[in-house]
């Protein structure tokens, strides 16, 4: 079963930095990873994918994220990035806004991965996510800080919102998302922590790391697919098989 | 603790498979012994201490 570190965060200006980040990962078995460049994905030089493309060991999907200030903002983004083959993500504590982002099947995942933003998931995020697809993202890197106060309220709510997602079945994944090396940790070291702390059967949390983020992978390939209408709906051509 | 071997960076922790999950995310929470960053990661779960070492040896022969 492969288990992703679904949110690992570069530099797309110091090479060094990805080196040395893929070595760790490399050191810790983490063999499938998606990479998000800190500084936008628009500016970065195909010499740069094809250095990290040689890194023969790893699976590397590249993903964006957005953090809009507002509706218009979130819509522009969306109208510039509409030919980019990652996957896209949305973060806001914005109502509305996530609300739209939920809507808009050119969004491919909701991210719900700091300490401000967990506070405001509401089922109905849940249920237009579900209604689109989508997913929901979270992010265990907020509970490796040294502060116990800070880790404590990060617990509780992680705790809340984990639970309300499985008492919605709602798609959602599970990401490290850690910015210091020394916090990153294996995929099947997270589950472990997902299930004892958060209280998420075992199938459940190990879906989160695996099956659910190769979905999400599927829907971008999906939403690139000019033959693809919906989940379920694909124009065949003459010979295809599928 | 059944082994531990600071220059290969290893060690092998015996526990019941009810606790297992309880070990091992335990073991990731810790980034810091005595001021030092550390990451300690699980790299394999076997059900026999025969298995762990047949797996030490076959890692260090790698190595």
């Amino acid at each position: 079963m492969p288990y992703f570190e679904s949110r690992l965060k570069v530099n797309s200006n110091d090479f060094e930095d990805i080196e040395q980040k893929l070595d760790f990962c490399k050191n810790l078995g983490i063999k499938y990873l998606i990479l998000e460049f800190e500084n936008g994905v628009k500016n970065i030089k195909p010499e740069l994918m094809d250095k990290i493309s040689s890194f023969s060991e790893f699976k590397i999907y590249y993903r964006t994220t957005f953090k809009p200030k507002n509706l218009d903002d979130l819509r522009n983004k969306l109208k510039q990035y509409i030919n980019v083959s990652n996957i896209i993500a949305v973060e806001s504590t914005d109502k509305e806004v996530q609300i739209q982002a939920a809507r808009d099947s050119r969004v491919d995942l909701i991210s719900f991965s700091d300490e401000n933003v967990i506070k405001t998931l509401t089922p109905g995020i849940i249920s237009l996510t579900k209604q689109n697809n989508s997913f929901i993202e979270f992010s265990l890197g907020l509970l490796m800080t040294k502060s116990k106060v800070i880790q404590s309220r990060v617990l509780r709510s992680l705790y809340r919102a984990l639970q309300l997602s499985m008492q919605l079945n709602a798609n959602f994944i599970i990401s490290g998302n850690v910015d210091n090396f020394y916090n990153l940790r294996h995929p099947r070291a997270l589950i472990s922590v997902s299930h004892t702390l958060l209280s998420i059967p075992l199938l459940t949390a190990k879906k989160a790391f695996s099956d659910n983020v190769l979905a999400l992978i599927n829907r971008v390939k999906m939403r690139q697919d000019k033959n693809y209408y919906e989940l379920g709906v694909k124009l065949i051509g003459r010979g295809d098989i599928q | 603790m059944l082994d531990v071997n600071f220059e290969d960076n290893f060690g092998i922790i015996h526990c019941s498979h009810q606790t297992k999950e309880i070990v091992m995310s335990s073991l990731t929470l810790i980034n810091e012994i005595s001021g030092n960053q550390v990451i300690l990661s699980p790299i394999k779960t076997t059900g026999t201490i025969r298995n762990i070492k047949n797996v030490k040896d076959l890692m260090l022969n790698k190595k």
